[in-house]
Order: structure tokens, then C-alpha cells, then sequence
């Protein structure tokens, strides 16, 4: 073979490794933000008017658990936005992993319901905060009406034997323990060793009754329409979802209370694009955005601008008050869990088995 | 070589064919289902309809992904079959301990499940700073595809013929020499073989990629996003019909030269054995 | 294909020193990759095993608690001996069912051989991910199965129990990696020394012996390599109990993904991984074993 010279070899060698490298190196050209979210809250019409500034200019992450994000972010996953619960706010400002958020910066921030804008742990003073607000909403049990007679408003309902094999619970460490903590008369927030026991004692007598622990919402929703399953752990998005469906489901109001959970951005400490994360954070805190969010999903914004835009037959339909003060007299609000790491790490092995 | 009495065969082609159906019935249910006009994969079927491979073609972040898993795949197998080649050259031609010890220790992630593997790479890369990226999951099947392109390499240079490079080495040419105007042509066949199932490979794998991705997902990494979407379900078929003809078109073509590479020693010269002059 | 003597004695200075110098840089490749992805990986997953959990990438101080938490609690000692029953399973049934498969391959495919040896080899090279998905798909409470049975007749209802239960672990990790395992028995097969069966058969044995007393033997070093290659990514997956296990099926693998995942414990996970490689090795020892006590001619 003639061409096979030692320097043709080498100058193609040479070539191969730098196009490939090239095209191995990652994609810096285009600044893009990056946007590490809920698998469902990438939806371009969240985000109008950031899209219509900066076409193409984000990049979505999705999770389906924000204690998965957490790992992830730890691992060395370094996106510009995120989005985890307000729970969880404390755990991640511990490992160092956010950097404060000005609000002056942000165009609408005083349009955010006080209840959330006030919450204590995202405080990080001087007019900044660690998390702007998005999105509320509940858990509770959604169940078939005819497959489940007249059962009794409680949580209970998921540790149900008669029902062995067709319930499901989510896979989350702030909806199902706190749960369990609940009906075991112990606060999920603060938990002794001996409280964190009893929790464990509480999930293992519901594993065997369980079709499944998971985060996928839209299953749970086929199964439920199905009727493979009876009652499920959801949130009330499913609900919304299922009764547009035309499948006879209700949304418990259990007697222990519904969870109620509050969600929101967080920029990340070695964020690359800032501008561009404030300028998405703008975007989401227009009154549109958070119209979106309610019609399409049925969940609260935390934006009352919002809630503005909404027509009140919409609201009753969906059942949202247009205040969440109203819903928080009668529901557990999931704030910070002290235990979590423990939490976490029993519910993996109760998951597993032990 | 007297074979069983054809009884005995008859009953062996019988569990034959069954043995291939059920190998294959599972696989062909995905393609199945990507031509059915439903929902659900389920029977009856509900008629035909190309829908769902119409929809691959709008998805923004499917191509991403296809664009991520192929720059991926080509540079892994880039990577395994360089080493590969020399590992496999440097353990027959010279057969020293160290060069016996790297090629075993290049063939050991076999032994190791998919997800030791992940986990290794990824406090490697934290290591490195590098965290979880397009990079770490190159590395990462570099490691998953070493083993394939070292044992065939091997095999390949094992096969070779002593005598050519000893009459090349006796005319005065030195080992580089050799190796580049010898060696390598013969071992051609084998080197694009090593490198399109190192990219097969790569193109498929899913454990290590789900370890090391950062924003940019490979594409088994993609479906396996997609999975939690029943609504995507058939088009998640669709998408993996044409996976799966990639990976039987890929496979096949790799097979068919490495055989023509195996045969291509039976020069008229050497058919017989070593030249006359050793 | 080494260097002969006359060459190495009669060269020059210079051309030893261009030897030398690409025989260096033909080892540099392998050198790095072995010893930076395989070696220092390894070991620093088992350095990892040996820290305490603090949160920081290489934990803090050295401890055993990882393993002795996990060689005590119950829990991991049902995990992993319900892993090697679910892996032994499977092992067998994929390497009892390739079995007649490679034999057929190595006496009776004559012509066909090439052919029939890729068509039972190629499942290999398609996406692990898709074949276990196959069997979801396949398996669900109103999937293939369910719906072929239904309008067969042969049920009323859809069977809730294919499902998520151990069993369709098995049948999954069996189908999955049964392409692997005909390889290395077809090889062994195919380097029994034909003379040997022509022999005994002379000698009067009926075919059933020949194949108890001459082929099986001589084939069981191909076995225990299929077994192998089998029982490794089986014990240690994580993806099969994911997608049609259910929660009664969580192996190892599923507990080392968790505590790199939400449970959040790096070092323990790495113990974990510790003792999984542990397991394998000394099933290699045994494998090798038995192929030395029973006898190869390798």
C-alpha cells in the first residue's frame, strides 16, 4: 500500500484525533441556558417572552424527583437553573450549591403570593433570596369511585389489604413518609431515632400492598384509568388530567390533611449565564406564564397575577382557590425535614426490602 | 466426523427453529407495534400507519440525542480500537509480561457489571474534574468497547502468519516498518471490524451512559426518558425499530469483512504454509 | 512474529533505538487506558469503601462501617443472595438452552454453520435497552400477552402477575443475554478433537455416552465461560428489576444505583460494589476450578 508512508500516517492520524475532538468537545459555542427541571415544566409556553428574546436559548434537564436532581448536581451536573421544593432548599444551600438571587432583578417578584415569598428558608437577606417562587400544589389520593366504594377520608386508605396489589405510591421521600410519618403520630419534620422507626415500621406495612413506588405520573394515570390500579398517590395534576378523561376518579380530602408542596428556580453557584437565568426567571413570573401553568395543569402559581388571568368558573372546576392561604388552613405544608438524609436512606432499604 | 443418527438431528432442528423464534419474537414485537395504529401495543391490531415514524422526524431533542450518541460512538471506537490494535500487537509480537498483563488487564471489564463500571468512571471524572459530560460517557465506552476490540485484534494478529513479518524483518526493515506496510493492511479487515462493533457497542450501551451524562443524552438515554411517557410509546418503537436495523445492518456488515479479512492470508504464495525462505 | 535474533544482534545503534522507541510508543496506548480506566478506577472505588460519608467527592475518615453495615444487615444479605439465585437462574436456563443450540452448530450445521451461528449471535449486538423494553411491552397488565390471551379466549381477564414479579426478571435477563452464551460453547465444541469421538464410537460407545464421556467434558471450559459471561452483567443489573420487577425484585445492582442515586451514600455504595466483585471473583475461582478438577485439554 503506497500511501502508507509514516508521515501519512501520522498527518491522518493527526487529523482523525482533531476532528474528533473537535466534535468530541462540548457544545460552548452557542451560550445556552441550562435548565434542570420537572419532567412536564420544560414547556416552551411557560416561557414566552424568554423564547421570543432568545430563541433556541435554553437547554432542559429533566428530573423526575428533585432529591434525583440533588444527587445529580452532586455528581458534578453543573446546569445554570434548577427547580427543587422549597423542602429541600436548606439541604442544598448546606452542600454550597446555590448562589442568592436578587430580586431587585426580578421585574414581578412582588406579585408572588406573601405566604410564599416570606417563607423562611429562602431568605438569604438583603433583598435576596435563594429560591423565586413558581409553582404549588397538592398531594393526596386520587381513586377510582367505582372501583373503591365510599371508602373513608384518610390516608389509610393507601395501607388498605382489601386493595393488595392495585395501589401505588410516589417515590419520593417528601410525599410517602410523610405520609407514613403522619399516620404514625409522629412529625415528619423533626424526627427522633425513635419517630424515624416508627415511619420505617409504617412504609414496610404498606411495601407488600403496593403494585409500585414511582414518579411516573403518566402510568399511574393509564393504570388508573385501567382500573389496574385502585388509588394511587398523585398529584392533583393527575386528578385534573383523568376528570378531562372522563374517568370517575376523585381527589381525596383526607382527614390528616393533603400535602402541600411549593416549588421554584434556584440559580446555581457556578452558573455560566446569569443574565440569561434572570431573564428566564422574568419570563416565568409573567402573569401568562403562571395562566399556563393552572390551565394546562391545574396546579397553583405562586404568582397572583396569575390567578388574575384565570376565570373563577376555571378555578372551581379545578378546584384551586385563588388564595393558597385557603388551602393551607386545611393541608401539611412540606417544609424543610431535618432528617432527610436519614429519611432518604430508609426508604431506600424499606423500598428494597428491609 | 460421524454425526449423531439423523433422528437426533431431526429433534435437535426442531428446538433449532423454536430456539430462534423465541430469540426473536420479543425483538420483532417493537417493529410490530411501530406500524400500529394505536396507542397501546396491544392485540388486535388496529391498522397500519407510518405516523409514528413521522413524529421521530419533528423531535428536536431525539436528533440531539442521535447527533451526541454518534459523535460519542465514533470516538470511542475510535479510542478502544487504537488501543486494541496495540495491545493485541504489542501482546502477540512481543509477549513480554507487560505487555500479557495490559492486555488482561484490557479484556477484565467483562468481568465487571455495567454499573461498577459507571460508578468507578464517574468519581474518575469528578477526579478529574471533569464531572458528568459528553466526554466522561466517551471514556466510559471506550472502557465498555476496549475488551471486543482488544480480543479480536489479538485473534486477528494471532492468525497472521509468523512468516511476513520475519521475511520483512530479515530484508532489513525495521519493526514501525513492519508494522505499518505489513502488518497493518493484512489486519485492515479486522480493524474495521473492531471499530464498527466498538461503536455498536457504544451506540447501544445504556448503564454507563445513565452514570456519566450531563446535559447531553446518548439515545438509549433518550428512550429510556421516554419510557415514562405511555403517549410516546409507539413512537418510542418506531425509534427503536430503526435502532434496531442500524445495530443488524452494522453487525452484519462487520461480520462479512471480517471474514473476507480472514481469508485474504490464503495469498497463492503462502496457501501451502511459510514461504520456502524461512 | 518477535524479533528474531540475528536481526536484534546485527542492527545498528540507531535502528535499536527506532525499535525501541516504537515498541514504547505502541505500549503507551494500553498503558494509560488500563491503568487509568481500569486500575486507579477500581481502586479508587475501593479506597471509597473504606470512607466515611461526609458529603465530599472522597468522603472523610477511614472506616469499615460500609461493609460491616452491609455483611450484617439482613437486608443486603437477602439482596445479594436473592441476586446470585435470580443470576444462578438465569445463568442456567440461558446456558442448558444454548447448549443444544452450539452442538447443532458444531456437528450438524455442516454448510449452514456461518449463517446460523450469526443469526443466533446477533441479539447480542442490539440495544440491551430495547430487549428488556420488548418484554415490558410484552408482559403488561394490558400488553401483548395479556391481549393475545384475551382474544384467544384463553383468559377473561388481564393477569396482573406477569408483571413485576421476580419471575419476570428471570425470563427477561434470560432472554436477553441467551445470545451470549452460545459463543463460547460453540468454540469449545468446535476444538473437540473429532479423532477422540471417532474412537470411542469404534470402541462401541452409543452416541449418548459418547457425548456423556468424551464431548462434555472436553466442551466444559466453553461452558463455563458462557456461564460467566452470563452470571456477570446478571448479578450486577439493575435495569431488568427497574422496568418488570416491581418492588419485591430490587437486586444488588438496583441498591448500588440507589445509594449513588437518592440515597445519597458514595462510600457505601462503593462497599457495595466492593463486595459484588468479591462474589464474582470467587465464582470465577470456582468456575476455573472445576474446569482444572474436571478436566480440560486446552
Amino acid at each position: 500500500m503506497q500511501g502508507l508512508t509514516t508521515r501519512n500516517v501520522l498527518r491522518g492520524a493527526a487529523g482523525l484525533v482533531s476532528f474528533i475532538a473537535a466534535l468530541a468537545s462540548p457544545a460552548m459555542a452557542a451560550d445556552k441556558l441550562t435548565y434542570f427541571t420537572w419532567s412536564g415544566y420544560e414547556l416552551p409556553a411557560f416561557n414566552k417572552s424568554f423564547l421570543t428574546a432568545h430563541p433556541d436559548g435554553v437547554e432542559t434537564s429533566v428530573f423526575s424527583d428533585d432529591d434525583e436532581a440533588f444527587t445529580k448536581v452532586k455528581a458534578g451536573f453543573h446546569p445554570d437553573l434548577a427547580h427543587p421544593c422549597y423542602d429541600k432548599i436548606a439541604r442544598w444551600n448546606k452542600e454550597g450549591l446555590l448562589q442568592p438571587i436578587d430580586t431587585k432583578r426580578i421585574k414581578n417578584f412582588d406579585t408572588i403570593f406573601p405566604v410564599f415569598k416570606d417563607l423562611p428558608d429562602i431568605q438569604a437577606g438583603d433583598g435576596k433570596v435563594w429560591m423565586v417562587p413558581w409553582d404549588w400544589g397538592n398531594t393526596s389520593i386520587l381513586y377510582r369511585t367505582d372501583l373503591v366504594k365510599d371508602p373513608a377520608p384518610s390516608w389509610t386508605l393507601l395501607w388498605d389489604k382489601q386493595y393488595t396489589g392495585r395501589i401505588a405510591t410516589i417515590d419520593a421521600v417528601h410525599d410517602t413518609p410523610v405520609v407514613a410519618a403522619l399516620l404514625a403520630g409522629v412529625s415528619p419534620f423533626d424526627m427522633s431515632p425513635a419517630d424515624l422507626d416508627k415511619v420505617a415500621a409504617k412504609l414496610r406495612e404498606q411495601r407488600p400492598l403496593l403494585r409500585a413506588y414511582t414518579t411516573d405520573m403518566t402510568s399511574v394515570e393509564q393504570s388508573l384509568a385501567s382500573g389496574e390500579l385502585v388509588a394511587a398517590m398523585t398529584w392533583n395534576a393527575s386528578a385534573t388530567t383523568l376528570k378531562k378523561q372522563g374517568v370517575k376518579v376523585e381527589f381525596m380530602k383526607p382527614k390528616e390533611g393533603m400535602l402541600t408542596w411549593a416549588c421554584g428556580l434556584v440559580m446555581l453557584k457556578d452558573a455560566k449565564n446569569v443574565d440569561l437565568a434572570y431573564d428566564f426567571i422574568n419570563s416565568r413570573l409573567e402573569g401568562d406564564s403562571g395562566k399556563e401553568l393552572i390551565t394546562q395543569y391545574g396546579y397553583g402559581s405562586a404568582s397572583s397575577a396569575a390567578f388574575a388571568l384565570v376565570p373563577k368558573e376555571e378555578l372551581d372546576r379545578l378546584q384551586l382557590p385563588a388564595d393558597p392561604n385557603i388551602v393551607l388552613k386545611t393541608t401539611v405544608f412540606t417544609g424543610p425535614m431535618k432528617q432527610n438524609d436519614e429519611l432518604a436512606k430508609m426508604f431506600e432499604k424499606v423500598k428494597a426490602g428491609g | 466426523m460421524s454425526a449423531a443418527p439423523s433422528k437426533n438431528a431431526t429433534w435437535l432442528r426442531i428446538y433449532i427453529v423454536a430456539y430462534v423464534v423465541f430469540l426473536y419474537l420479543p425483538i420483532a414485537i417493537i417493529p410490530i407495534f411501530s406500524f400500529n395504529n394505536s396507542v397501546q401495543a396491544a392485540f388486535p391490531l388496529s391498522g397500519f400507519t407510518f405516523d409514528w415514524y413521522r413524529s421521530l422526524l419533528d423531535n428536536e431533542n431525539l436528533h440531539r440525542a442521535f447527533e451526541t450518541s454518534l459523535i460519542v460512538g465514533l470516538t470511542a471506537a475510535f479510542l478502544a480500537t487504537t488501543i486494541g490494535v496495540t495491545v493485541g500487537y504489542m501482546e502477540i509480537a512481543g509477549g513480554d509480561r507487560i505487555s500479557r498483563t495490559i492486555s488482561a488487564l484490557a479484556r477484565l471489564p467483562i468481568l465487571i457489571p455495567g454499573v461498577i463500571v459507571g460508578i468507578a468512571l464517574l468519581i474518575l471524572v469528578n477526579l478529574a474534574g471533569l464531572g458528568p459530560s459528553r466526554v466522561a460517557i466517551v471514556l466510559g465506552h471506550t472502557l465498555v468497547a476496549l475488551p471486543t476490540a482488544v480480543v479480536i485484534m489479538r485473534s486477528r494478529f494471532l492468525a497472521l502468519p509468523k512468516s511476513f513479518s520475519e521475511v520483512a524483518m530479515d530484508l532489513g526493515a525495521h519493526e514501525w516498518t513492519t508494522f505499518r506496510r505489513i502488518i497493518l493492511p493484512l489486519a485492515a479487515p479486522a480493524i474495521v471490524s473492531s471499530f464498527m462493533l466498538s461503536f455498536l457497542t457504544s451506540f447501544d450501551e445504556f448503564i454507563v451512559a445513565f452514570f456519566l451524562s450531563g446535559t447531553e443524552q446518548t439515545l438509549p438515554l433518550f428512550v429510556w426518558g421516554q419510557l415514562r411517557f405511555p403517549k410516546s410509546l409507539p413512537s418510542v418503537m418506531a425509534l427503536g425499530s430503526v435502532i434496531l436495523l442500524a445495530s443488524i445492518v452494522i453487525a452484519t456488515a462487520a461480520e462479512l469483512i471480517r471474514r473476507r479479512g480472514a481469508f485474504a492470508d490464503d495469498l497463492p504464495v503462502t496457501a501451502k504454509g511459510n514461504l520456502p525462505i524461512s | 512474529m518477535s524479533v528474531s535474533a540475528e536481526t536484534d544482534f546485527t542492527a545498528p545503534a540507531a535502528s535499536k533505538r527506532r525499535q525501541r522507541l516504537f515498541q514504547f510508543g505502541m505500549s503507551v496506548p494500553g498503558a494509560l487506558a488500563t491503568s487509568i480506566l481500569v486500575l486507579f478506577a477500581l481502586g479508587v472505588v475501593l479506597f471509597l469503601g473504606f470512607r466515611t460519608n461526609d458529603g465530599s467527592l472522597l468522603g472523610g475518615g477511614v472506616t469499615f462501617k460500609n461493609f460491616s453495615d452491609a455483611l450484617s444487615d439482613p437486608l443486603y444479605a437477602t439482596v445479594i443472595l436473592r441476586s446470585l439465585a435470580i443470576a444462578g437462574f438465569v445463568t442456567l436456563a440461558t446456558v442448558a438452552t444454548a447448549y443444544p443450540v452450539a452442538f447443532y452448530l458444531a456437528f450438524h450445521a455442516g454448510r449452514h454453520r456461518g449463517l446460523l451461528l450469526f443469526v443466533v449471535t446477533l441479539p447480542f449486538w442490539t440495544s440491551y435497552l430495547l430487549r428488556v423494553f420488548a418484554w415490558k411491552v410484552v408482559l403488561a397488565y394490558n400488553g401483548v400477552l395479556n391481549s393475545a390471551l384475551l382474544s384467544a379466549g384463553i383468559t377473561s381477564e388481564p393477569i396482573l402477575a406477569f408483571l413485576n414479579t421476580p419471575a419476570a426478571v428471570v425470563v427477561t435477563l434470560a432472554h436477553a443475554y441467551a445470545a451470549f452464551a452460545i459463543l463460547p460453547i460453540y468454540v469449545a465444541l468446535e476444538n473437540v478433537p473429532r479423532s477422540l469421538i471417532e474412537a470411542a464410537e469404534d470402541l462401541g460407545a452409543r452416541p449418548f455416552t459418547v457425548f456423556r464421556r468424551v464431548i462434555l467434558p472436553i466442551s466444559m471450559p466453553g461452558v463455563m465461560g458462557a456461564a460467566l459471561v452470563v452470571f456477570v452483567p446478571t448479578v450486577g443489573d439493575y435495569v431488568t428489576p427497574a422496568l418488570v420487577g416491581g418492588p419485591s425484585s430490587t437486586m444488588i445492582g438496583s441498591m448500588i444505583q440507589a445509594q449513588f442515586g437518592k440515597a445519597n451514600d458514595w462510600p457505601f455504595g462503593a462497599a457495595l460494589a466492593v463486595i459484588v466483585m468479591l462474589v464474582i471473583l470467587v465464582v470465577v475461582l470456582i468456575a476455573r476450578f472445576a474446569d482444572k478438577h474436571f478436566g480440560s485439554r486446552t
